[in-house]
């Protein structure tokens, strides 16, 4: 099956669980095969794009920097539930990386074109 | 139609693991080809030998690797997520100073690129999470 479009949906909050972490070596490794990547954060998930993380009180790690690194992936689609961001009062400059906000109907149109979907939660 | 499978969930708290393996017998019985299952997540926990449910309980671990065995499945355990959650092989447990492994017979240990791979090669991708 030729994956010309790996559409990933991210609906978890950063930490909490595994979940967050764990999609991302996926996602890295399908744009490390060249296979074109595309990241959709829904609900909770836009919490792991916010800017000044702090996890050191806590003893978890900190992968936000990944998120900065992905331009060096060529992983430019990077798409969030608009109504998720409103909802949490999230603008776009608190978040690490450019964002495109996206109403429900782009977001079925999205998944509809992706070759495989991809949502570890 | 070539089917490759990935698990996320673990074998018992949740119900992911166990469809998934009805899926594949069921995938089979239709003249299916099952070339890979790939285990990320939770989902490394059904290659541990150490697993020893009560008798009169499925032996969850057990069925996989009899599903390896007579189908000839790959069985590939994600080794990142594998260490994380102490499922390791005889190497990787020497490699570690650790006294035992408990990879279950049928399943090998190897990277993320397996789980690409998987796609890659398939008609479809059928992922299991809970």
């Amino acid at each position: 099956m030729p994956v010309n479009n790996c559409l990933f949906i991210l609906s978890t909050p950063p930490h909490g669980s595994a979940v967050a972490q764990e999609t991302l070596d996926v996602i890295l490794m399908y744009s490390a095969f060249g296979v074109p990547v595309t990241l959709l954060f829904i609900g909770d998930g836009i919490f792991q794009l916010k800017k000044n993380q702090s996890t050191a009180p806590l003893q978890l790690k900190n992968f936000s920097a990944i998120f900065r690194a992905m331009k060096d992936y060529d992983i430019d689609n990077v798409y969030a539930d608009e109504s998720a961001m409103t909802a949490r009062s999230i603008q776009l400059a608190d978040l690490l990386i450019d964002v495109t906000p996206l109403d429900a109907q782009r977001q079925s149109q999205l998944i509809e074109s992706a070759d495989l979907v991809f949502n570890l939660s | 139609m070539i089917v490759n499978v990935q698990v996320n969930a673990g074998p018992f708290s949740h119900q992911g693991a166990n469809t998934a393996y009805h899926f594949i017998r069921a995938a089979l019985e239709r003249g299916h080809t099952v070339q890979r299952v790939f285990f990320y997540a939770d989902g490394v926990y059904n290659g541990n030998d150490l697993t020893v449910p009560p008798q009169d309980e499925c032996h969850s671990v057990a069925r996989w690797s009899a599903l390896a065995e007579q189908a000839g499945i790959d069985l590939v355990i994600c080794v990142a997520a594998a260490q994380r959650r102490g499922i390791l092989d005889s190497e990787e447990a020497s490699r570690h100073g650790k006294l035992c492994a408990n990879l279950a017979p049928g399943f090998r240990l190897s990277g993320l690129g397996q789980l690409v791979e998987a796609a890659i090669d398939a008609d479809r991708l059928v992922v299991f999470n809970r």
